[in-house]
């Protein structure tokens, strides 16, 4: 199967990338957390890894809207998985008043990415992290996920679709 | 005239299969901002259907054993069309039936290849009920209004469509052209914007994308599955060009990759696919079709607003549904009555109009045969014909005599509906017409309709009279030209 696809030069590139990135940041952490994390399979470099709660959005024919009370959303840094009728998003609150909204469909093999560890989601399939705004910062999936503009008003944010 | 607004009406014809009583209790309130609204956002409702098959206020499903619509294909015939007379989110059911459309594939070939009880579940079997993947229909009803290139994904490995257009035989030595060639020429693109060196590159793009059996795979063993697989080894990984685009930076080539990365070959050439502007003009065309009308063309400036939608949105269907359903277009009266409906919508319509009191909706199994469409038989890759093509001497009798089944068995219901309004022939009428909701009749078929309820004696509303011409009506109704108009 192609959960082993990803060439041997990407992967490493990738760890590489994900390891300077993401390790530097984890104060607190051991020496030997580290080497643990970012020395396992290419496809799962970190162990802090939970799954997304899910809320339903309001599709509402050219947005989404999310009730952000009683989620985690209502924290910074908090994210969810939303569902709708218009499809699947990942969304994020990046300060007080901002969020960020993504396509949640992984552009690797498409699995719906669904779980979340610090500030980046993470493909239950293969690994793959992306940044609260989309980008990859390890693969094997390449391309980023698709951005939507959001607002926020009275505790509800709309995702501009 | 139905009890509803008319552009309601419009509306439930259109993204739903019209209005049953019940339906009128749930939208004679609402503005038509809010009815739009409340069938686009369909997931905030439980999708509960299913539960209710078997309950005695209810259309009825019949069969010979345990109904096992899972694996058994008129069963789950019964069951799609119970869901298209009783859902809570009949644009949900409207929209499985356009992909159903758009994505043809049919049992009969599924199961020469598998048997039947395969090939059932492969098109109808519910995420969960049985071991293996859920059934293409499902697919639909789940992803039907999220992104294209999403649905295109997952369609594209689904296993009735790997059999359908013979993905198991598409190996590296011998690439096999049919998904490459459908999924431009029906699924995206359309005729005239690939080339033939694009059909054999597509062929090779998708070289492994086969299928595996589960262990111990019987063809009548209902927990075996069959599956989308990968064969790595089967990739031909050589470069593919094509005449259009396939990356963002203007690239027409796919890149030579190594037999275990080369599934990306696939996902890259579907995501160009879904995202070419001809991809969106054409759904955009067959939703104008779908939706709007099938006698006046697409209008130029729909297409291009639905295909702005389209892409602007990343390939989400939800948005351009909402906006084709509140387009200007939609509204014009000249859309109204301006499709000619589909056996499926024709025959749930007058269900939910007539009434379904003692009434299987297996009754309606043979004779949609006979009108030319069998759920989960399209004819051939490009799905039904359309339009006027619905319509021939033997189809418009089909029509006709599955009227005439229906308003029989419903004789004592329509009866007991309708007895207080009937002090006259005009006034059963007018309560007939509140049910059932042809096109506008000229005067002179109304009248005819009228001295009909007069017919072999003076009008004097007794029961008999009633019950007999009640049903009568209900079938001449149906039966009639205007009433084949959505």
């Amino acid at each position: 199967m192609s959960d082993a696809t990803l060439s041997e030069s990407n992967a490493h590139v990738s760890r590489r990338r994900f390891c300077a990135g993401a390790c530097q940041v984890a104060s607190g952490a051991t020496l030997a957390t580290l080497f643990t994390a970012c020395g396992g399979s290419p496809t799962s470099p970190s162990s802090n890894i939970s799954t997304l709660g899910i809320i339903t959005g309001q599709f509402a024919g050219s947005g989404v809207r999310v009730a952000v009370a009683g989620s985690a959303l209502t924290s910074e840094g908090g994210a969810a998985l939303i569902e709708s009728t218009a499809g699947v998003f990942l969304l994020a609150r990046t300060s007080a008043n901002a969020f960020t909204a993504v396509e949640a469909v992984c552009t690797h093999e498409g699995c719906t990415v669904t779980n979340t560890d610090g500030d980046q989601y993470v493909c239950p399939c293969h690994g793959s992290r992306y940044t609260r705004s989309g980008q990859v910062v390890h693969g094997p999936a390449m391309a980023s996920l698709r951005r939507y503009t959001t607002s926020f008003t009275d505790g509800v944010v709309t995702i501009a679709i | 005239m139905s009890q509803l607004d008319p552009a309601i009406d419009h509306l439930l014809r259109r993204a739903g299969f019209g209005a049953s009583a019940a339906d009128v209790e749930t939208f004679r309130d609402m503005s038509l901002t809010a009815a739009v609204a409340h069938l686009v956002d369909y997931a905030g409702r439980p999708d509960d259907v299913d539960e209710r098959i078997g309950r005695p206020d209810h259309v009825q499903v019949s069969t010979n054993n345990l109904f096992a619509p899972d694996i058994d294909i008129d069963d789950a015939r019964q069951r799609w069309m119970f869901r298209m007379v009783h859902s809570r989110r009949p644009l949900q059911e409207k929209l499985a039936m356009f992909w159903h459309n758009h994505f043809a594939t049919a049992f009969s070939k599924l199961a020469n290849d598998s048997g039947t009880k395969q090939a059932a579940k492969l098109l109808a079997a519910k995420p969960g009920s049985l071991r293996g993947p859920m059934g293409q229909i499902e697919l639909f009803r789940e992803y039907g209004m999220g992104s294209y290139r999403d649905l295109l994904f997952r369609v594209s490995q689904d296993a009735a469509t790997v059999i359908w257009l013979d993905g198991q035989f598409n190996t590296k030595t011998r690439p096999q052209e049919n998904f490459g060639r459908e999924i431009m020429e029906l699924f995206s693109v359309g005729v005239g914007n690939y080339t033939e060196p694009d059909v054999y590159a597509a062929a090779r793009v998708f070289s492994g994308w086969n299928l595996r059996e589960s262990e111990g795979y019987s063809d009548n063993d209902m927990n075996a599955y069959k599956e989308f697989v990968y064969n790595a080894d089967q990739h031909e990984t050589s470069e593919k060009t094509f005449s259009f685009p396939i990356y963002s930076d203007g690239s027409k080539t796919i890149p030579v990759r190594s037999e275990s990365a080369g599934m990306q070959d696939g996902i890259d050439l579907i995501t160009a696919l879904a995202f070419h502007p001809e991809t969106a003009r054409r759904l955009a065309r067959k939703f104008w079709n779908f939706f709007v009308s099938e006698i006046v063309p697409p209008h130029p400036a729909f297409v291009t607003a639905t295909a702005n939608v389209y892409l602007q949105s990343g390939t989400r269907i939800g948005p351009v549904v909402y906006s084709v359903l509140t387009s200007p277009w939609f509204n014009d009266p000249t859309a109204v009555y301006a499709r000619y409906s589909w056996p499926a919508e024709f025959v749930v319509r007058s269900i939910k109009e007539v009434g379904w009191q003692n009434f299987s909706v297996d009754k309606a199994r043979a004779p949609m045969s006979n009108m030319g469409q069998a759920l989960y038989e399209p004819p051939n890759v490009g799905g039904w014909p359309l339009g006027a093509g619905w319509f021939s001497t033997s189809t418009m009798l089909a029509r006709s005599n599955f009227a005439a089944t229906l308003a029989s068995s419903q004789k004592g219901f329509l009866a007991a509906q309708l007895q207080s309004q009937a002090n006259s022939p005009q006034a059963l009428m007018a309560a007939m017409l509140d049910r059932i909701t042809p096109a506008p009749f000229d005067s002179m078929p109304q009248q005819a309709l009228v001295n009909y309820l007069v017919a072999g004696g003076a009008w004097n509303g007794s029961e008999s009279q009633v019950s007999t011409r009640a049903a009568g009506l209900a079938r001449l109704l149906v039966a009639s030209s205007e009433y084949q108009l959505v």
